[in-house]
Formats: structure tokens, sequence, C-alpha cells
């Protein structure tokens, strides 16, 4: 028997995690716009408690001294999301979805598996109510819908229901994403 | 399916299978609050530890050590124990195959009650082990039968004479990622694991009051055969047959309505209850087509918590048989023999002679037991 090696630490990865992170925080900014847009959208914030604090990481993130990316959208008003950036703010987030690795959320946002498959896999750990968790979840298929051309968003969602004024409202959607009001 | 049936559905190891298996790795140390692993490698693998370290990338868990493990050293447990205790480690991931497996599970129980496992009787197992290190697995034979079932079924440690039985031995998470555990046997050996494994399955089926999820197992593994056999390559073909082995395995140890003889070690029951079982083993399950003689001289050494099996040649088993019924016949009637012969006559006659392929064999046990029973 022979020690190959000490102290091992890993490494980073560097370009997906900056691929990552770059989508998380395109997905963050697109809910914020999409819920100035969409009736549909609104009515299903319109259901999720006052204040409520929604958000996406990738594990380590909030372990003590690690950076992983991660993105935070609270309800705001009657019927719409802010983005609340890419830190953990004060307050605990009332659901929280946690990819359990960088390579997995690189799967589910290449979107080479849908939300529900990864879900299925056990690919992240979803913190929170159930009745959020669906909500959520419906929220991101409609933006995907929006942002995603047909045959990519196909591979994204699991029913693809084509809302009404899709092409222009996905102009607005980009601009206000870009922009960011 | 007998709702009143009493049923405790338990597998002691999560299994994770598949694409970026081994990226988990991380999260499930954190789960079992680990974050410095002793990585331990048969010499001949030494390219997974670079596997595991990419896997390990962009996380907390900071590797301890490698350690590269030779095929027959003999103080490897204490070793490894050595090792763990000076860099600090918390947890151990293994590269298994069968041998390294029973040495890590002997490190562990080193590291938990401060003896090797030699020095560990079989009765004082279950209270001695008290906190072992969490354990990962990543087996590196998926159609090698030893190496997932030494995976599957690490509640048992066979050291020589001494046996250790403890679900806490199980291996917290074994993980099969066909980067590292896909060294595909022969096209023709691989159908033979995978018969097997379409076999039990079948057979946990067939119970007719098998837990609903355990059916559902055993028809997953039949799938994931049937897609073995259609699969374009043999790493693939390989990743599904060790998948059906793990879900027929899963399937059958959980489908009998009463605990089966592959659970009862796991059982922390008194000695009365576990004759009650044994009583109904031998009342219902010997008239069934539910397990074979080594099993059952097996089954019975176990519960006696006496003797050793020896399955060597045909008269190593007849002599572990025979002890084996000396000891059980103690155990059940002490001081009245006599009293155990309506279930040895039933016992005689109701041994097909599937069981046993020596017709001379066979006979000579049925001359044994019609002795024990005096007539």
């Amino acid at each position: 028997m022979k020690i190959l090696k000490k102290e091992i630490h890993p490494g980073k990865k560097r370009i997906k995690n900056f691929y990552v992170s770059v989508m998380l925080w395109f997905v963050g900014r697109a809910l914020q716009a999409v819920s100035k847009i969409d009736p549909e959208v609104r009515k299903e914030i319109a259901d999720l408690p006052e204040n409520c604090l929604i958000g996406m990481s990738v594990y380590p993130f909030g372990e003590p001294g690690q950076k992983a990316p991660a993105m935070f959208v609270r309800k705001t008003g009657v019927d719409r999301f802010r983005f609340e950036g890419r830190k953990a703010p004060a307050d605990k987030p009332d659901f929280l979805i946690t990819f359990k690795n960088i390579d997995t959320a690189m799967l589910v946002l290449t979107f080479r598996e849908k939300t529900t498959e990864a879900q299925a896999y056990a690919r992240f750990t979803a913190d929170g109510p159930l009745a959020i968790a669906c909500t959520f979840v419906r929220i991101l298929n409609r933006t995907e819908i929006y942002l995603l051309p047909k045959p990519i968003a196909l591979c994204a969602v699991r029913r693809y229901d084509s809302p009404k004024h899709k092409h222009s409202n996905r102009i607005r959607l980009y601009v206000r994403t870009v922009l960011g009001f | 399916m007998n709702e009143t049936v009493y049923r405790n559905f338990y597998v002691g190891s999560k299994i994770i299978s598949g694409r970026y298996a081994l990226e988990t790795l991380s999260f499930e140390l954190l789960q079992q609050n680990a974050r410095r692993p002793l990585c331990l490698i048969p010499e001949t693998e030494k390219a997974a530890a670079g596997t595991i370290r990419k896997a390990l990338k962009s996380t907390v868990t900071v590797i301890g050590a490698v350690l590269i493990c030779g095929r027959d050293e003999s103080d490897l447990p204490e070793k490894i124990a050595e090792v763990y205790r000076e860099q600090n480690c918390d947890s151990l991931i293994a590269v298994a195959e069968a041998s390294l497996m029973y040495a890590v599970k002997s490190a562990r129980l080193k590291l938990s009650a401060g003896k090797t496992a030699a020095e560990i009787g079989r009765t004082a197992a279950a209270s001695e082990i008290t906190e072992l290190p969490p354990q990962q697995v990543v087996p590196l034979f998926a159609v090698a039968v030893p190496s997932v079932e030494a995976t599957y079924y690490p509640h048992e440690l066979n050291l020589g004479e001494k046996r250790i039985l403890s679900p806490a031995l199980f291996a917290n998470t074994v993980f099969v990622d066909p980067r590292i555990t896909k060294k595909a046997s022969a096209r023709k050996e691989w159908r033979k694991p995978a018969a097997a494994a379409l076999m039990t399955a079948v057979w946990a089926l067939s119970d007719m009051q098998s837990h609903p999820a355990a059916r559902a197992c055993a028809l997953s593994a039949i799938g994931q055969v049937c897609e073995a056999l259609t699969a374009r390559s043999r790493a693939e073909q390989t990743r599904l047959v060790c998948n059906a082995q793990i879900f027929s395995k899963t399937a059958l140890i959980n489908s009998r309505p009463f605990p089966a003889v592959e659970l009862l070690p796991l059982i922390q029951v008194s000695e009365e209850v576990r004759i009650g079982i044994l009583k109904t083993v031998f009342e219902k399950e010997l008239t069934g087509l539910s397990f074979g003689y080594a099993d059952l001289t097996q089954a019975v050494l176990t519960l006696c918590g006496t003797g050793s099996f020896d399955n060597s040649s045909p008269q190593t088993v007849k002599n572990s048989f025979t002890n084996a019924v000396s000891a059980l016949l103690e155990k059940l009637f002490p001081g009245k023999p006599a009293a155990g012969s309506v279930i040895w006559k039933q016992t005689a006659e109701a041994l097909p002679s599937s069981y046993l392929n020596d017709t001379d064999l066979k006979n000579e046990c049925l001359a044994f037991l019609q002795s024990q029973i005096g007539e």
C-alpha cells in the first residue's frame, strides 16, 4: 500500500461555472420581465405568499467561504417579481432549488434535460412548500417558452402551451431582460 | 396484495447509477457530514483517482489522501485506519473490487470499535459497532457478480471462522458510474448474470404477496435486461445488467411476506423470536422454491451462531449441514430432541431433489435427519 497523494483540492470548473452564472442571471431578469408582460404569469404570482423569496442555486452555494452560481427573485406588490441578484438576501428563501452539482445544472440549463425529468432523477433538491414549487415550475416553463425557439423549448418543458402574442411578447421580454426593467 | 401482512421495506445502501452519478459524490458526502474523504483505489486502477478528482471539482470536498492498495496485503485494514487518522479524514471512498471492499469494511470496524474484525466476535458485533465512518463505494466491475454483490450485501463480513453481521456495515452510497464501473466481461459472460438477474426478477415477481415497490423493482430489472439485449455498446450492456442485478436483488429480498432467510441476519431480535421465524421458514418456505440447499445450511448456521460453512466440496457441505442440524436441534428443543420430529419429518419430505444434485449426499443427509428424529 502506498499513498499516491495527500490533500487534494479538486479545483474549479470555471467555464461551466461562468455559463451557469450567466444563465441564472438571465433567468432571474427574465422572470422579473415576464411578470410585467404575461397575464397568466401575473395570475400565478398573485397566488404566492406576500414578499415570497424564491431562489435557484448550485451546491456548494451557502457553504462558508464558497462561491457558487445562484439567483433570487422576490414577489413585490400584488403580482410582480423583482430580481434580487446573485447573492443570498438576509432573509431565508421561502423556496430554494439547489442543483446537486455544476454538471447537473449544466444539463438543465443547456436544455439537455427537462426540468421535470431532472427532478425525477433527483438532480436537484427543492426546499420549500410544494404549492410554491408547482407555481414556480409553471412560471419557469412559461418563461422558457417565451425565451427559447420552439424546438429548443420542447427540450426544456414537458408541455408546450403557446401563449397569445408570443412573438411580440418575446421581443418585449428580451428587451426588458437585457435592459433590466 | 394482502394489506394486513406486515412488511418492512428496507434497502441499506443508496444506489446512484448512470451519467454524472459520481458528480453527486460531494453532495452525498455532505449529507453524512463528511468533507474530507480518504480515497482507496486498487493498484490496477490508478486512473480512477483522476476521475474522482474531476467529479469533485467545484465542490467543498477535499480529498484527504489517495491510497493505492495491493491485492494481497494482510494488514490492509490496519494501514487504512492509520492513514485515515493521520490525514484527519472523516469518510471513505472505495473504488472497490470484492477483496478491497472487505478490507474497507474491516477498516471501518477498526475505526469504530478500535478492534480488528478478527478481534470482534460475531455475537458482540452489533453492540460494538458504534459510529462507523461513512463509506461510499464505486464498484469496478458491473457484470462480475462478486463485486456488485459485495457492495450490495456489505452487512456481512466473513473472516475465516468469524462472521460479523450488522446493517451498519452497508455502504452509505454506491455509485455505479460508467466511467469507472465499465469493465465489461466478454460478451458470453455478461449473458450469465443477465439471465440470473432475469430469473431473480421473475422469482420475486411470481410472489403474489410482494410489496408493490418490490414488484416495480422486479419489472425494472426485466426491462433493464431486455434493453441490454439490444444495447449497442458493451459498456452500455454492462451498465444495464448491473442495474438489473441490483433491481432484481432488491425486489427479491423485499418480496417476501415474512422475513426472508437472507434478511434474518439484519434483524436485531431476541433468540426466541429468531427461532419462531425459523420455524415459520421451515414450515412454510421449505415447501416452495425459496432457497437452495447451501443457502439453507448457511441460514441454519447463521441462526444458530455456531459452526462454519464450507462449500468447497460435497463432503464439506454435508459436514457443515450435519453440524448445523445438530446445533439447531439443540437450540430449538433443548433436552427434548423428539419434540422436533414433526418439523424435521416435514423437512425431510419437503426437500425436493433439485436441492441436492448428488443423490448419495441427499440420502446421507436424509438418513442423518431420520436418526435425529429417532425413527
